[in-house]
């Protein structure tokens, strides 16, 4: 297995010297002008030229060469017959392959930072285009037809329903986006993910969990997810299940009792409870284990080791 | 109130001078908004606050921008004067530079009016000027006031973190870049955490507010060539983590003498650094192809003192001191090492594939430190782990406008640990797409996880996150779009994972998840919509310990439904529009718990399970009618009213103490608990653009 991947390597560079490239190949000839364009399309026309795309400050825009013609093709013929749909223009519309009209917006900005690596995306895979997000003539924040919570929970309901549920990062509030954790243009990360690891994802804004502390809980340090969902839960603390029930997936309970009905609040009035009962109330095991993401406690089997300190 | 309702008036006059001197040119614009709520929240307000800041006030959002040929600036402003307010200035040459410069506040708010015994909450030292703790005299009682009144101090739990930004990008010098930022977040404020009294489980336990004043600074450059076929970058970050606070102080409950004596002590986060250097390359190939590269290194250093006693008891403090310790400072040092490379290709048209490889290295060099307590020795282990992770899949388009793409997908993780040591996953599946219709697409997947691991059963069961593992996921979704303006939507998804190799512990996870959505445009009247999303999520876990009397089995099921529905109305086209919006989510918690052995008197097996498991409704309805007066102006009034109902078997009838047989006493301040409340909330804002 070690060798799987030269393997795979070796593999996929021999099938791709076994084959042929078809390229694509487009006119160039038959552009009408901006002004051609303005004369029927005024509306359009002036979300073009309020954008960064009119801008002939920046070498390579669409404003230092065919302006909508850039994108949307040469439009001579389209004058010709008179406007109208299907008349030679290249349109952004849903019978247009995903790679086409993806094509149009790679040419100019494929090479950037932002979209160097959108050909290994899932978006990409998955059949997603430029225009399924952005719109140059809405003209909003880097030309999103919606905000993030809205447009990327509009494709991802499970992620929706997610952060709906009382737990969640405040994503819905405008708090947090999408964007300050996944690259939806591609990324190295699984989920395209901004980091290399989960854990180094979110240490970035919870820097306090990066010890390295003394004692560590290993499930802790070797993934996040293990006990948070991050996107949104039921349980408090974005947690994947309940405590002490999650604890307890690995832990066994102190070897004695499985906190039942008993050891819940209220409690009798004389405020006497089952003696384990401050295993389920209130924040369950974390009522003694409360450095649970790691501490430089004490030695001592039941301090630092148990993460009680 | 008054201040903020003074920033925003002020904000507004300097935003109206502006206006007046420069939006003649036709390049200067934006828009100013005040908007004025009154808002009557009855309950919980942290948990109704959670991550907000409504109330009583006025509240000023700002957007501006100055765009001409050569150079921009916007600025935008919202909250202000709130823990929610928010500030962004972008600026630059189009071509040659851009800056920006940010403020935020993010709050989140957990309990306010959390109550203790300890004076000094929010400090790093916790004491009480008692002879003894509170309530520890025989006979007193929880539901006694008197008792309760006892927790004269009250405290807010929650932090509020204030990010601070500033970054530079240089564009002039394509198709090279330089990128470089500096961003400081401070954090501060009140959170739970809490110290066990005893040595054994069933000691009693107290509930602290620790201090949270924590500083993070970040720098990052980048520099970058981008040019095909050839991307390629390389990036700096150093971030530094300073806590005001190591240590929490608390002298230890239920004592007598008070002092030095019974000074305890809770670590908080020590102080990090952490450096980062990557590389992430692209270069395009033949075919249609590219090698995509990933390439990072970094190191976690912190360090803390070495405590050299702690402090345990049930009634009074028993000190015992850590003898032989090997170190006095313990500092963690760990490393990681990243690569990836990622090939893939389109090569024909019916074909777009990628094989892939990551290693992933966390090396960790931090000290081991030895000591005695009681005549034990204890030196704490350190934790690491490598991970291999290859794969390969392909995207074949096939007749009738179907797409398949299988993939496989292998990983290995080795770790340094007692338990788990290795696990290998094997993971294969397939998605289809059709889009065969003009008025429908359908995507469904399938994936299978098959997990081996060498594992031994440890005393505390078999940890879950390494167990082996079978794992099986179907997806469908179906987008329907059968005339102009209606879109209709179904999906569901099924997981299953078995652990049955483990015996103990975490043995089966079942999750299925129903959804659909639809949205109506009816011409230019008006728009509706609608989602609604059913997931049913069920676990069982087994614990079959040392002794026969302890065996049972928990079964935990939630039923969660969320749905809800939104209209445009436009009333007058373009000139008056009523908005309605309903959302309701909900969740229904079940436990249910089966003794394997003799059920503990007198309870039956039914009685046993817990029928209140994080149950929750949250139920939210905004109307909000908007007129446009003219171009520049526009007014809204609304209303909202949100319900946030919360029952749990661990929360519901909450007390601040209790103790078996008034021993072993356990002290909560309240934290998280009554989360329920209902609000409403009434708003009119007055929009001015330009």
């Amino acid at each position: 297995m070690r060798r799987f991947p030269v393997f795979l390597f070796v593999l996929s560079l021999a099938f791709l010297l076994g084959l042929h490239s078809i390229g694509d190949v487009e006119g160039a000839s038959g552009y009408a002008g901006i002004d051609m364009c303005k004369g029927c399309h005024e509306t359009y026309y002036d979300s073009y030229a309020s954008s960064t795309h009119a801008k002939k400050a920046i070498s390579g825009s669409p404003a230092n060469r065919e302006a909508c013609e850039s994108c949307h093709g040469p439009g001579s013929s389209h004058v010709e017959k008179g406007g109208g749909k299907g008349t030679g223009m290249f349109t952004f519309g849903k019978k247009i392959s995903t790679k086409e009209k993806a094509s149009k917006c790679l040419a100019c900005h494929e090479e950037s930072k932002h979209l160097a690596f959108w050909s290994m995306s899932k978006h990409k895979s998955a059949g997603v285009s430029c225009d399924n997000c952005h719109s140059i003539h809405t003209g909003g924040e880097k030309n999103l037809k919606a905000a993030q919570s809205i447009l990327c929970l509009g494709c991802h309901k499970d992620i929706k329903a997610q952060t709906n549920k009382q737990s969640h990062h405040p994503i819905k509030e405008g708090r947090v986006s999408c964007s300050d954790c996944h690259d939806p243009h591609g990324e190295f990360g699984n989920k395209m993910v901004k980091a290399d690891s989960v854990n180094e994802l979110c240490y970035k804004c919870h820097a306090d969990k990066r010890g390295p502390f003394m004692w560590e809980h290993p499930p802790v340090e070797e993934n996040c997810l293990n006990c948070h969902d991050v996107h949104g839960s039921n349980h408090s603390k974005l947690l994947t299940k309940r405590p002490p029930y999650l604890c307890q997936s690995c832990h066994g309970s102190h070897g004695t009792s499985a906190y039942y009905s008993d050891h819940t609040m209220p409690m009798p009035p004389d405020g006497s409870i089952n003696s384990s009962a401050n295993k389920l109330v209130s924040r369950s095991c974390l009522n003694c284990h409360s450095n649970i993401h790691g501490g430089n406690g004490p030695h001592g089997a039941n301090r630092g080791q148990f993460f009680v300190r | 109130m008054k201040r903020k309702l003074l920033i925003s008036i002020a904000a507004l006059l300097v935003l109206l001078s502006a206006v007046n001197a420069y939006s003649e040119d036709g390049k200067f614009g934006g828009d100013v908004r005040l908007t004025g709520k009154v808002a009557d929240v009855n309950g919980n307000v942290a948990k109704f606050n959670e991550y907000r800041d409504i109330k009583d006030g006025v509240y000023g959002k700002i957007n501006l921008k100055y765009d001409v040929d050569k150079y921009f600036l916007k600025f935008k402003a919202s909250d202000i004067g709130y823990d929610t307010q928010s500030y962004k200035l972008d600026g630059g040459v189009w071509g040659k530079f851009k800056y920006n410069l940010k403020y935020n506040e993010i709050p989140h708010n957990f309990t306010f009016g959390a109550k203790t015994f300890y004076t000094g909450a929010g400090s790093n030292n916790l004491t009480y000027s008692e002879t003894r703790a509170p309530f520890t005299a025989a006979g007193n009682s929880v539901n006694t006031p008197s008792v309760v009144n006892q927790y004269t101090n009250s405290f807010d739990y929650s932090i509020k973190r204030k990010q601070y930004g500033v970054g530079f990008k240089l564009e002039m010098i394509k198709p090279l870049y330089l990128d470089f930022g500096v961003f400081r977040e401070e954090n501060e404020g009140i959170v739970p955490v809490a110290a066990a009294r005893g040595t054994g489980s069933g000691n009693g336990m107290v509930e602290l507010p620790a201090p949270v004043d924590y500083v993070t600074d970040n720098f990052k450059a980048e520099v970058g060539y981008a040019k095909n076929p050839v991307f390629a970058s390389l990036s700096f970050l150093y971030s530094k983590f300073d806590n005001d606070n190591e240590n929490l102080y608390f002298r230890f409950p239920n004592t007598a003498a008070g002092g030095a004596a019974d000074r305890d002590v809770y670590t908080l986060p020590p102080d990090n650094d952490y450096y980062k250097l990557a590389f992430k390359g692209k270069v395009k190939l033949p075919l249609n192809s590219a090698l995509n590269v990933n390439a990072g290194k970094s190191r976690a250093k912190s360090e803390a003192e070495v405590l050299n006693y702690s402090l345990d008891g049930t009634t009074t403090a028993t000190k015992r001191n850590i003898t032989g310790l090997t170190d006095t400072n313990f500092n963690g040092k760990v490393d990681t090492t990243n690569y990836a490379l990622v090939l893939n290709s389109n090569p024909v048209s019916f074909l777009d594939g990628k094989v892939y490889y990551k290693y992933y290295d966390k090396s960790n060099n931090s000290d081991r430190i030895t000591g005695t307590v009681s005549g034990v020795n204890y030196t704490n282990k350190l934790f690491d782990y490598r991970k291999i992770v290859s794969g390969v899949e392909a995207g074949i388009k096939l007749p009738a406008k179907f797409t398949v793409t299988p993939f496989y997908r292998y990983a290995k993780t080795d770790r340094e640990r007692d338990d788990i040591s290795q696990t290998k996953d094997n993971i294969h599946g397939i998605d289809i797409g059709w889009n065969g219709v003009e008025f429908m697409t359908v995507k469904a997947g399938y994936e299978k996880l098959k997990r081996e691991a060498q594992w031994v059963l440890a005393s505390y069961g078999v940890a879950i996150d390494g167990a082996p593992q079978d794992r099986r996921t179907y997806k469908i979704g179906v987008d329907v779009y059968p005339v102009d303006g209606l879109n209709i939507g179904l999906g569901y998804k099924n997981k299953r994972s078995k652990h049955e190799d483990t015996g103990r512990g975490f043995r089966e996870e079942k999750n299925s998840e129903y959804s659909a959505n639809a949205d109506y445009a009816v011409g230019k009247l008006m728009t509706i919509a609608g989602y609604y999303d059913y997931e049913v999520y069920k676990t069982t876990q087994l614990q079959n310990g040392t002794g026969a009397s302890v065996r049972w089995e928990v079964e935990q099921k939630n039923k969660s439904n969320d749905y809800g529905l939104s209209s445009d109305i436009y009333i007058i086209p373009k000139k008056l529009t009523l908005k309605a919006q309903y959302d309701n989510v909900r969740s229904n918690g079940f436990v249910d718990i089966n003794y394997l052995t003799a059920i503990p008197a007198p309870y039956t097996q039914d009685s046993l399970d817990l029928s209140s498991w994080d149950d929750y409704r949250k139920e939210s309805v905004t109307v909000k009618t908007s007129y446009n007066v003219s171009r520049s102006l526009s007014l809204a009034i609304g209303y909202a009213y949100e319900k946030f109902k919360y029952s749990d078997a661990a929360i519901n009838g909450y007390a601040y103490y209790y103790s078996t047989a008034n021993t072993n006493p356990s002290y909560f301040t309240g934290a998280y608990s009554a989360p329920s409340y209902n609000a409403n909330v009434v708003f009119a804002a007055v929009t001015y653009n330009f």
